[in-house]
């Protein structure tokens, strides 16, 4: 053991240790957001307007839309999710991260694997099951890359230096092997050695479902509460339910994905354990809401100034939201309704991105400047990205809400003689305006994103010497107050 | 920036050996369980559909509607303590539409008879 492995650590070696890798992991994470975003935005203008790009067989809806989900899932939230939950895990146990260059080396062939899973979208060689698109040949190198990230967090917690373990902890220490049990899961099961028949529905919406809630919903509320004491200074409103709420939301939150199969031809006793389970999920929920919500609105005007908090608390507040509309859906006569509607779209984005990536971009504001000893170069460019998120998803979601609310009463309206009382092609044509709007919606995600995208590289280019930070125009704004020092 | 420094007895980092051995195990710990879905999957999972399973299929839907053509086409008793039976569907239709007829007569009749009272 050399000398310096027995001096104890401080807060600066921490972030040294991390700081590459977790770059490296959000400047990805960057790119796929924005490509993400493009992807998206094609995939929306195509359901207003079907002929826009229709000559390119690669960038027919089908492959668009998928791609676009996976850039989002696969590249935005896992490089997100594995810079942010790498970094609080390291703080929390007060040890260094150990990978290094083992850790970079894996999150580089995470992205290449990726890259070419996404390529092999657009080229044609997609799965055709939801979030499993990408090409079989990818999930190995998807796999072994994971296996050398996830395992960082969980060498970190094993030799952690605090006496307390947090809730944070477990979040993240469960998430971290959540993900690669679902994964190898849903790929032996669907992909390499396929079930028979209906198992392969049943697997594939299991394995949806879980994705948001056993992987990222785990990372995004460990951030939260992490963030939210330390930014507000202020402990966690009902901290003693922090952990039962995260039992419950283990023992209920994984069964509860089977319901979207509601009227399909699975074993009524599947669907009904997981309505039951996805009734259950409130427990959870409620709990998040309380702690984290109850504990911000407490500094309301600290949450207004703060930058992080604004982000964070949005998403806290997406995520309760989410979570009571889930568990409405969960009924039968509910989801008759809803299901195969654009409500499910809705849900999926408010889940995924106004939780999920909010929380992350609240993260990610706090930690960059931690990392790197700087500023971000503009606070002026910070307000318009969550004007512009926040303002953007609130019109995509409600639109897609409106929009498949309206289409489920229409497809279901039956005249006194059982017959459908709206022709098919009527009520496709009656989701229009609401596509709209969830277009303009996305316009304004994009703007959000390209603000984030320029303050990250000005960030980046600064910290490099570039020239480029002297070149841009002085009406972006002054740099954003200095960075409060961590306890 | 502010540097905590762990006060805590146990401030000593392990060495990058002890460190790598523990990350191999539990990369190892991961594949073993990946090794056991799989082969505690692939071990109960049916053959193939093959033409002898289409065969098996086929042989099982004939005799289920063997015995549904049965049960569509003769007598037979539903509950005899309670004296309920089945009759073939032809004859069940032969009663409906006789029983439909003599009440579409009683009802025209009686109709009349509304008619033709003050």
């Amino acid at each position: 053991m050399n000398e310096a492995s027995i001096q104890p650590v401080t807060t600066r070696e921490i972030d040294r240790s991390i700081k590459t890798p977790a770059l490296h992991f959000l400047m990805c994470a960057v790119f796929w957001l924005l490509a993400g975003t493009v992807l998206s935005l094609i995939s929306s203008v195509k359901l207003t307007n079907p002929e826009f790009l229709a000559s390119w067989e690669w960038l027919t809806y089908g492959r668009v839309h998928p791609a676009a989900l996976n850039a989002m899932v696969y590249g935005w939230s896992c490089n997100a999710a594995f810079a942010v939950a790498l970094w609080i895990m390291a703080r929390l146990c007060r040890t260094r991260i150990r990978g290094g260059g083992l850790l970079q080396a894996a999150g580089l062939f995470w992205n290449i694997a990726v890259a070419v899973g996404i390529g092999g979208i657009i080229y044609g060689d997609m799965i055709p099951v939801e979030f499993l698109e990408m090409p079989a040949y990818v999930t190995p190198l998807m796999l072994v890359s994971y296996l050398g990230i996830g395992v960082w967090a969980m060498i970190a917690y094993r030799y952690r230096r605090c006496e307390q373990v947090y809730v944070s902890q477990f979040y993240i220490l469960a998430a971290f092997f959540w993900f690669p049990w679902l994964y190898t899961v849903a790929q032996i099961m669907i992909v390499f050695a396929p079930a028979r028949g209906v198992v392969q529905s049943i697997v594939g919406a299991w394995y949806a479902h879980n994705l948001m809630w056993l992987w990222l919903t785990p990372i995004g509320l460990a951030s939260a509460y992490y963030l939210i004491p330390k930014a507000l200074g202020r402990p966690i409103y009902q901290y003693k339910l922090a952990v039962p709420g995260f039992w419950a939301f283990a023992l209920f939150s994984s069964w509860a994905g089977m319901r979207q199969l509601t009227g399909g031809p699975v074993p009524a006793w599947v669907i009904t354990a997981s309505i039951v389970a996805g009734l259950f999920v409130i427990i959870p929920v409620v709990i998040t809401a309380l702690n984290i919500l109850v504990t911000a609105f407490g500094n309301f005007d600290e949450v207004k100034r703060n930058p992080t908090m604004r982000f964070v608390v949005f998403g806290a507040a997406s995520f309760t939201l989410a979570g009571l509309i889930g568990s409405i859906t969960a009924l039968r006569r509910v989801n008759e309704v809803t299901q195969f509607t654009h409500f499910t779209a809705g849900q999926f984005q408010l889940f995924s991105y106004a939780f999920f990536s909010m929380v992350m971009f609240g993260s990610i504001y706090f930690l960059i400047p931690r990392l790197l000893g700087r500023d971000w170069p503009s606070a002026r460019l910070i307000n318009w990205h969550f004007r512009a998120c926040a303002g953007g998803i609130v019109i995509a979601v409600t639109a897609l809400f409106m929009g498949g609310l309206i289409q489920g009463w229409q497809m279901n309206a039956l005249d006194e003689s059982g017959a459908p009382v709206y022709e098919f092609l009527k009520v496709v044509g009656n989701t229009g305006f609401w596509l709209r709007a969830r277009l303009a919606g996305e316009v304004l995600l994009l703007a959000g994103h390209l603000a984030f995208a320029v303050n990250f590289s000005w960030l980046l280019a600064k910290l490099v010497g570039s020239e480029i930070a002297g070149k841009l125009p002085d009406w972006i704004g002054p740099t954003f107050g200095k960075v409060p020092e961590v306890s | 920036m502010s540097e905590q420094r762990d006060t805590s007895s146990n401030n000593r980092e392990p060495g990058d050996f002890k460190v790598m051995v523990s990350a191999l195990g539990y990369i190892g710990v991961m594949l073993i369980f990946i090794l056991i879905v799989f082969f505690s999957y692939i071990s109960n999972t049916p053959p193939p559909i093959n033409e002898r399973t289409i065969n098996d299929r086929l042989l099982t839907l004939r005799e289920s509607r063997a015995v549904q053509q049965k049960d569509a086409t003769t007598y037979g008793w539903v509950d005899e303590s309670q004296g309920i039976v089945r009759i073939p569907i032809e004859k069940a239709m032969e009663l409906t539409v006789r029983r439909l007829s003599a009440d579409q007569k009683t009802g025209s009749s009686q109709e009349k008879m509304n008619e033709a009272s003050p």
